[in-house]
């Protein structure tokens, strides 16, 4: 019930993400409604999932959240959910919903040798760094959607000749504000989930370092982001090069969650 | 019964043909209570500064040009030979097909433009005031309404601006989202700058500067604005909390080079900022576009956009001319039934009363009987009467999903003699 229920969620999530591309094309009221009711149904489909094991109880409920297949997924959807009915972004979905799909798919790819989730699941610690991570990283890949879609459009504004891309996306303000917004959630749980993490380090192997050797990518990207951080607040850094950053840190965090999951 | 319309319109006439047989507001309620020919049943006149038209539904399509014409001539004191050359006169679906047109802003002078919706309601309420229209012109024109409403939510039509001061106005909510709280800054008092900055002004700006090198038309176009008039020397200095420029001086270079908006970049931390540059020669360094968060366009540029914008309209328009034909077709077959119900029950009275009539004779003739062969006689007379009158039903019925029902009605009408 669980595998089939996860491939349904899947399939919701992919189908989602085609509707959102073709009402980028077509441009039509219904399709975009289609879409999102797609993506809502995924979500509390994706949500009722987790409900369900946390009722099974083999493990307890901060192990059960953690280990849940596609909980970035999950993160990522209620992230975009939030900032759809605070901004109205129509054209956001299109970017963020193939994320979502991908970060389910990727949790669902078989893998060979079985996952035996070491004792130490059980650690609410560890569950708790799990969780604050993730949550980070959605609020982190809605900045990153809100970032291509800056340069995008300030491209479009800069060539002159405005096209499709610059009616279908929103406004340069409105697009950075957005950002600045996610970062202002994304940081302090990326900043949670390393201290966490390093915490749980320190019981489980003894060192607080143990854990940075495949979390240098992570702390690159955390360095990235203090950075923008830093330079939105004190220097005024906004527009194209606070979106550049954007996607340099996504990208690096990108390569970190892959380094921590695979 | 027919549908038609004569008019004039920009296309067909020129300004000078079409003023002198536009109707104002008052000569309109005075032209609807005064053109009464004898074919003609509603009437809805629509004059516009592009188009004078008249809709009618008539029994005499060819009768009704012909006193269009001699009305047109008599009350605007025009000789006929200087605008009938410009007239033409649609009839029928084509009647129809050019009022959703119309409304839809498909045949308008600026594809798309907003304000003919309005003239058609306007023009539909005056002929309904003086009790011209009917329940024909009352349902042709809702559905007229109806489907320019449609197209212009439906399709793109509408959407994008075709005017240069318009379209600067869409670049700017494009770069700043709401305008509301912005800074404009507007440098030389040409007419063109004094448009945008209007516009600006209508979709919320609050704070405009004006600097001008004779202050005295700075002062004149501040006035007209609600700006505050500043030194030309001080334009510099108020760059560092102006979101938007409007420049169109008549500087020989320009007045505006990147060192000069690094500096006010610099100031403002960098807060993005949109240089609307209309002057010709220029007025802004064309590198300022190369600054980050600094978007600059030329009168060229905003020229080029106006023209994308006009073939994205044409685009729309074939969307919006599917969607016309879509309801040219529902209103035909709207007009169809209409005229098919009626003659089904007025062949079904006919049949009827005939029956009944010579029921009762035979009746009479019979002498008494009982009530079951009464009964009997009467389902016996009522059951060839109905499978008679069941093929002429039918043939009515589909004639109005296949819209060739008129031919049909007169048909039946006249086979039956219906109208005796």
């Amino acid at each position: 019930m669980y595998n089939v229920l996860f491939h349904v969620i899947l399939f919701a999530y992919l189908l989602a993400s085609l509707l959102f591309w073709l009402y980028m094309g077509l441009q039509q009221r219904r399709i975009f409604q289609l879409a999102s009711g797609l993506l809502v149904g995924g979500f509390a489909l994706q949500t009722f999932s987790l409900g369900y094991r946390l009722s099974l109880q083999a493990l307890p409920w901060w192990g059960e959240v953690a280990t849940s297949r596609g909980l970035l997924s999950w993160a990522i959807i209620a992230v975009y959910l939030a900032a759809i009915w605070r901004y109205r972004i129509e054209a956001l979905g299109s970017f963020i919903a193939p994320l979502a799909f991908l970060a389910a798919a990727s949790a669902g790819i078989p893998v060979t040798t079985p996952v035996t989730w070491p004792l130490s699941v059980q650690d609410i610690w560890l569950s708790l760094h799990i969780v604050l991570a993730l949550l980070g990283y959605a609020a982190l890949t809605l900045m990153f959607c809100t970032g291509v879609m800056y340069l995008i459009q300030e491209r479009q504004l800069k060539s002159k000749r405005p096209g499709a891309w610059y009616r279908y996306l929103p406004s340069l303000t409105l697009l950075d504000e957005v950002s600045a917004k996610a970062l202002l959630l994304g940081f302090p749980f990326l900043t949670q989930g390393i201290v966490t993490g390093s915490v749980w380090a320190k019981y489980a192997y003894g060192s607080y370092l143990h854990w940075s050797l495949t979390s240098l990518p992570l702390l690159l990207a955390w360095l990235i982001y203090a950075l923008l951080l830093g330079g939105r607040r004190a220097l005024g850094w906004q527009g194209a090069k606070a979106a550049r950053a954007t996607v340099g840190g996504f990208v690096v965090i990108l390569a970190s969650y892959f380094v921590h999951t695979l | 019964m027919a549908i038609t319309v004569v008019g004039l319109n920009h296309t067909t006439a020129p300004v000078a043909v079409r003023e002198r047989l536009a109707f104002s507001d008052t000569t309109l309620a005075e032209a609807l209570a005064h053109f009464r020919p004898r074919e003609v049943q509603e009437l809805v006149i629509l004059s516009t500064c592009n188009r004078v038209e008249m809709y009618m539904q008539t029994s005499n399509v060819d009768a009704s040009f012909t006193s269009c014409v001699a009305f047109f001539a008599s009350y605007h004191a025009v000789p006929p030979t200087q605008f009938t050359p410009h007239l033409y006169q649609l009839s029928d679906l084509e009647a129809v097909r050019h009022l959703f047109r119309v409304a839809s802003s498909l045949d308008s002078l600026v594809l798309g433009e907003p304000q003919i919706l309005g003239q058609v309601k306007a023009a539909y309420f005056a002929a309904q005031a003086a009790s011209r229209t009917g329940s024909i012109f009352a349902q042709l024109f809702e559905r007229a309404l109806s489907v320019a409403k449609a197209i212009r939510s439906e399709t793109g039509i509408s959407d994008h601006a075709v005017s240069v001061s318009y379209a600067a106005v869409e670049l700017a909510k494009k770069i700043f989202e709401s305008l509301q709280q912005r800074t404009v800054m507007v440098l030389g008092a040409g007419d063109t700058a004094e448009l945008a900055a209007r516009h600006l002004v209508q979709q919320g700006v609050t704070k405009v500067f004006i600097a001008n090198r004779t202050s005295e038309r700075a002062e004149r176009l501040a006035q007209a604005l609600q700006a505050k008039a500043i030194p030309w020397e001080a334009f510099p200095e108020h760059l560092t909390h102006t979101d938007i420029v409007i420049s169109s001086t008549s500087a020989p270079h320009p007045i505006i080079d990147s060192a000069m908006v690094r500096e006010a970049l610099w100031a403002r931390r960098s807060r993005p900022m949109f240089f609307i540059d209309i002057a010709v020669p220029r007025d802004v360094e064309p590198a300022v576009n190369t600054l980050e968060n600094v978007f600059l366009y030329d009168i060229d540029d905003l020229q080029n956009v106006v023209q994308e914008n006009r073939r994205a309209r044409q685009r729309e328009a074939l969307a919006a001319e599917e969607l016309v034909w879509r309801e040219v077709r529902h209103f035909q077959q709207w007009l169809a039934g209409r005229d098919a119900v009626p003659t089904i029950v007025a062949l079904r009275q006919r049949a009827e009363a005939i029956r009944l009539q010579e029921l009762t004779k035979a009746l009479h003739k019979f002498g008494p009987l009982d009530e079951r062969q009464r009964r009997m006689l009467d389902t016996l007379t009522s059951g060839i009467v109905n499978k008679l009158l069941h093929a002429p039903t039918v043939y009515l019925k589909r004639s109005s999903d296949e819209g060739q029902v008129r031919d049909v009605v007169h048909l039946v009408r006249h086979l039956f003699d219906l109208d005796a």
